[in-house]
C-alpha cells in the first residue's frame, strides 16, 4: 500500500534564481494538501524542499531538476544538477561551512546549515557528488499513514 | 501566551500588512537573519525577527506557519513583497529598534507573561 505512487511533480530550478527560492516548496505544499493533511508533516517536508531548491539556485552552474514523488505514506525528493559538484561532502555537511557567493550571503543564505536541516527533518538522506554534478535524495515519511 | 495586540501596544510596532489579526497568539520568538536558521527554529508559536526584507522571507514564514514576522532596524520591504505577504496571509510588522533591543524588550515581556 505504502509503495503506491499517487503523483510525481517535476520542477526546473535555474542557476542564480535567488528570488524564486521557496516557490517550489509552496507549490508542493499546495499540491499535497489533499493527501497529507498533517501540518507538522508539511512543515518538515517544506523545510527540506526549500533547502534543496536553495542549493540548486545558489551553488550550481546551470541549475537542476527537482522531482517530488508522492506515495501514499511518504514523499521522496530527488534533486539532480550538472555541476560543479561538492568537492568534500564531509565538509559540506559540517554546520557553518559555506561557499555561497556574496550576493547570496546578503539575502541570508549561506549559513551553512541547509543540508543539516534536511538531514534533521527528513527520514532518509542520500548525497552523492562528482564534478559532473550532485544528486541529493531524501524521503519524508508521514508516520500517521502506514 | 502573548497576543499581537499586547505586542503592538508595548513595543510600538507598525503593521505593514492589512491582514493583522490582533488575537494571534504565540509564546516564543527567534531572531536571525539567516534563512536556514529561521527554517530550523520558527514554528506556529514562534515569531521571527529579522532585518531581511526580500520575498524569500515569505516562503520561510509560510512553510513554518510563523504567526508573524517582525522586521527590525527600520527596514521596510518593497510594496511588491507587502502585497505578496497579504496574498499569502503572512503578517508583517515593523520596528525601528535594532534587533538586539527589540529582542531584549520582547524577551522581558514574554518572561513577565510566563512568570506573572
Ligand atoms: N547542489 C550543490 N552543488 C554544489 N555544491 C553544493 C550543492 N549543495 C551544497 N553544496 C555545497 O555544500 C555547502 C553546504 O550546503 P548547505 O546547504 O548545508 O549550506 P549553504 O547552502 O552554504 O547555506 P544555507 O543552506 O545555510 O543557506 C555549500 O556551501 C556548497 O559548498
Ligand atoms: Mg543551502
Amino acid at each position: 500500500m505504502g509503495n503506491v505512487v499517487i503523483k510525481t511533480l517535476k520542477y526546473s530550478i535555474g542557476a542564480s534564481s535567488y528570488d524564486t527560492v521557496g516557490s517550489k516548496a509552496m507549490q508542493v505544499k499546495k499540491a499535497l494538501r489533499d493527501y497529507f493533511p498533517s501540518k507538522d508533516y508539511m512543515r518538515r517536508l517544506g523545510v527540506c524542499v526549500f533547502e534543496a531548491e536553495a542549493n540548486m539556485a545558489i551553488h550550481t552552474t546551470s541549475g537542476g531538476e527537482l522531482s517530488i514523488v508522492i506515495y501514499t505514506n511518504r514523499v521522496k525528493v530527488v534533486a539532480v544538477d550538472s555541476g560543479p559538484g561538492i568537492r568534500d561532502i564531509d565538509k559540506a555537511l559540517t554546520p557553518g561551512f559555506t561557499t555561497a557567493p556574496e550576493m547570496a550571503l546578503q539575502l541570508g543564505f549561506g549559513g551553512g546549515v541547509g543540508l543539516n536541516n534536511i538531514k534533521r527533518f527528513a527520514d532518509c538522506f542520500w548525497l552523492e557528488s562528482t564534478k559532473c554534478g550532485t544528486t541529493l535524495i531524501f524521503e519524508v515519511w508521514n508516520d500517521d499513514i502506514t | 501566551m502573548m497576543t499581537l495586540r499586547n505586542l503592538i501596544d508595548h513595543l510600538e510596532l507598525v503593521p505593514l500588512t492589512k491582514n493583522i489579526d490582533m488575537n494571534t497568539s504565540f509564546f516564543n520568538a527567534y531572531a536571525s537573519d539567516l534563512l536556514s536558521n529561521a527554517l530550523a527554529v520558527i514554528d506556529p508559536n514562534t515569531l521571527w525577527i529579522t532585518v531581511q526584507v526580500h520575498g524569500n522571507i515569505l516562503g520561510v514564514g509560510s512553510i513554518k506557519q510563523c504567526p508573524a514576522i517582525i522586521i527590525s532596524e527600520g527596514s521596510i520591504p518593497s510594496q511588491e513583497v507587502i502585497d505578496k505577504a497579504n496574498e499569502k496571509d503572512i503578517q508583517l510588522l515593523a520596528s525601528q529598534l535594532p534587533t538586539f533591543e527589540l529582542s531584549g524588550l520582547l524577551y522581558a515581556l514574554l518572561k513577565e507573561e510566563q512568570c506573572g
